[in-house]
């Protein structure tokens, strides 16, 4: 089959490669029909991300058909019309059955690069390098989809393939950071960055009550489409004092919920961000903090700052005291999409939702690379590029 | 209070001048040596001279203070003394590791209790024989296409709670592997633990020595605890291969009669998934 692949920082290549097949009873192989870039892709390519090897297959975004399942799969069968959610639960472990379906614990099968890192080994991610288990991703024709019965979901009649594609990831992550921000009647949401996970933290802000969300970027085909097609107030930081609007905006307040869509490759226009910048290069540390140090800085006092950007390591000047003397609530973690796959779906069937826009440039799969550089430099207002496999 | 349990993780403490893990002959020697090389290398001078004035100074402050990093990394942790004195070993290194398995403890020790079940969980292992009632012949590959056996006896000294195997006589280096088998509280199912002891002989460079080997054979536990955990609560054990053509083969040679099989996987009903 063709695929995409890896082939150091900031290359990429489409390759003949072997098909995929069932290894463990619970494994279904699923023909792609759509698959999408994700920000998160970007950190893979830039070298971000250790442990990524020469003709790993990337993509974990996808929607497509079964044609194949184990012995042990229940609820599917060969013809089925299925998104996955490419953070693997395996539906046992306790963290699973806590519905922490990105806690889980059974689905890496290298566990101790996280090991070490982190203090206990990290689930298993599709097509997002060796420390998360080294599963082939789904810019491919086939893909191999362990604990199938856990992790794909019938796509329900009604919803069109550029609507379910995303509710792969984009979707229920931007539904995770809003859920985790613990938003109440009249909150204001300040959202980091409108790519496809801002935008939908921005819809999923209004679903789960926020009375009012700001959204922070720089793109203006993104802040326009933030505030048109998701009703925010939408700010460019590169033309304004980000922290003295949220404050004029709330009364002085502060944002009563932050969400940080951004992650470890902020952009930023302050010395922060040359500080982190140059730490970056140097391999002194992973992450440039900008967002996170904005965010945690502009939430009101006793309020939450909820992080979906993506982070690797270690963080530099982290204002902790702003945390501890504002009494901030901070939740992160990887989407557990698992959790809201179904309702997502029902809130598109009745139109409360609708995702499709964020597919800009549908392509082949044979065009991923050009797709990616697209992507990264965000040309031609290119917000996700999807790839059609033949 | 539930009482404290003797941790494998305990360390000899951080020495500091008040608390110093020198004695005064040891203290005396580096203060002279390093008193000697700063001498020498002043009298020397350049290239050669510099690096001895600052070994001597290093020396020098480890006796003044009486505090040495390294004599601390090289002394063996209260569990490994007390390891010693029971079994009459000379040295040993020990590991260990803990894992929680979702499932009840009778039914984690009937999978670990049988060989032909954590064979082929066990990373490197090929196949095991059963050469008596209780002593088993694992072999593996070795580098470079050889193979090794280890002749090993498995004895159940807590039925339900704890399972203990030995390399037998003959081997060069002894091991002496501990399972124990917890309830984890509140019904969250099994904890189990396992403390691995190798035999380190030669003093403080066999110590160091078995140190470096220890963080291989870490590696290699934190694989077999997951495997265990995931074949036990999954069904399966997680692989990113294409294909099965990697696919480990395991042979159990000579079964016990009546020995429990895998049990099949049995889907949780309820939950969240
Ligand atoms: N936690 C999860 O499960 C999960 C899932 C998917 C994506 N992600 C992460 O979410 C983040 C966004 O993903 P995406 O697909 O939307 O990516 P994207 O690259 O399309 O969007 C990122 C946006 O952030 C903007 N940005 C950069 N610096 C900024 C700053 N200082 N202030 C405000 N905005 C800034 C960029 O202009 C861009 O529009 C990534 O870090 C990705 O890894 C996390
Ligand atoms: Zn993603
Ligand atoms: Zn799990």
């Amino acid at each position: 089959m063709r695929a995409l692949t890896w082939q150091g920082p900031n290359q990429l290549q489409v390759e003949t490669v072997d098909d995929p097949s069932i290894l463990n009873p619970r494994d279904a192989i699923v023909r792609v029909q759509m698959s999408s870039v994700c920000g998160s892709d970007l950190h893979l390519l830039g070298g971000y991300v250790p442990t990524m090897q020469a003709g790993d297959i990337i993509g974990h975004e996808f929607m497509g058909e079964v044609v194949e399942v184990g012995s042990a799969v229940r609820s599917f069968s060969k013809g089925d019309r299925v998104v996955t959610v490419s953070i693997i639960g395996c539906g046992e472990c306790e963290h699973c059955r806590r519905s922490d379906f990105s806690c889980c614990d059974n689905s890496n099968p290298n566990p101790s690069a996280t090991d070490i890192a982190y203090g206990q080994p990290a689930c298993g991610i599709i097509g997002y390098s060796h420390a998360f288990g080294g599963y082939a991703g789904s810019h491919a024709t086939y893909i191999r989809v362990p604990f199938a019965d856990v992790n794909l979901f019938s796509i329900p009649d009604g919803v069109r393939d550029e609507q379910a594609v995303f509710v792969s990831d984009a979707v229920p992550t931007g539904y995770f950071a809003a859920d985790n921000a613990n938003i109440q009647r009249g909150d204001t949401v300040a959202v980091w960055g409108c790519g496809g996970v801002g935008l939908m933290a921005i819809s999923s802000a209004y679903l789960l009550g926020a009375e009012r969300v700001i959204a922070i970027d720089r793109l203006p085909d993104r802040l326009q489409l933030a505030e048109e097609k998701a009703g925010a107030i939408a700010l460019n930081y590169e033309t304004t004092d980000v922290h003295a609007a949220l404050l004029e905006l709330t009364g002085g307040r502060g944002p009563d919920r932050c969400i940080d869509c951004v992650g470890m490759e902020a952009h930023g226009t302050e010395i922060d961000y040359f500080y982190d910048k140059t730490k970056q290069m140097m391999r002194l540390h992973t992450e440039r903090g900008t967002v996170l140090r904005q965010s945690i800085r502009a939430c009101r006092k006793g309020g939450t700052v909820s992080v979906v950007g993506v982070y690797g390591g270690l963080l530099d000047k982290f204002p902790m005291g702003a945390i501890v003397n504002k009494s901030l609530t901070l939740r992160a973690g990887q989407q557990p999409g698992q959790r809201y796959v179904e309702r997502l779906f029902e809130h598109i069937q009745k139109g409360e939702l609708d995702p499709s826009y964020l597919l800009t440039h549908p392509m082949g799969l044979e065009q991923s690379v050009e797709g990616y550089a697209m992507f990264k430099e965000k040309t031609q207002n290119c917000l996700r590029a999807v790839f059609r496999p033949e | 209070m539930s009482e404290r349990p003797k941790l494998v993780a305990s360390r000899a403490a951080v020495p500091t001048p008040s608390h110093p893990n020198l004695g005064t002959p040891e203290r005396t020697v580096s203060l002279l040596a390093g008193t000697l090389l700063i001498a020498n290398g002043l009298r020397q001078g350049g290239l050669r001279g510099w690096p001895q004035v600052l070994l001597g100074a290093c020396a020098a402050w480890r006796g003044y203070s009486g505090t040495c990093r390294i004599k601390r990394a090289l002394t063996h942790t209260p569990f490994e003394q007390a390891f010693e004195q029971d079994r009459d070993w000379s040295g040993s290194k020990i590991i260990s590791r803990s894992i929680t398995v979702g499932k009840p403890r009778e039914e984690v020790f009937a999978f670990c209790r049988n060989p032909g079940n954590l064979g082929a969980l066990v990373p490197w292992i090929d196949a095991i024989e059963q050469t008596g009632e209780h002593t088993y012949r694992w072999v593996a590959h070795g580098p470079m296409d050889k193979t090794l056996h280890c002749d090993i006896e498995q004895n159940e000294p807590k039925d339900g709670r704890k399972l203990h195997w030995t390399a037998g006589p003959g081997t060069r280096f002894k091991h002496d592997i501990q399972m124990h088998f917890n309830d984890a509280p509140a019904g969250r199912g099994t904890q189990l633990k396992v403390i691995v002891a190798c035999q380190a002989p030669l003093g403080a460079a066999g110590y160091a020595l078995a140190a470096a080997i220890s963080k291989f054979s870490d590696k290699a536990l934190l694989h077999l605890l997951r495997s265990i955990k995931q074949q036990l609560e999954t069904g399966e054990v997680s692989t990113n291969r294409m294909h099965a053509s990697g696919t480990k083969d395991f042979l159990f040679v000579h079964p016990a009669k009546e020995a429990p099989q895998t049990p099949p996987y049995q889907p949780s009903t309820g939950g969240n998934a």
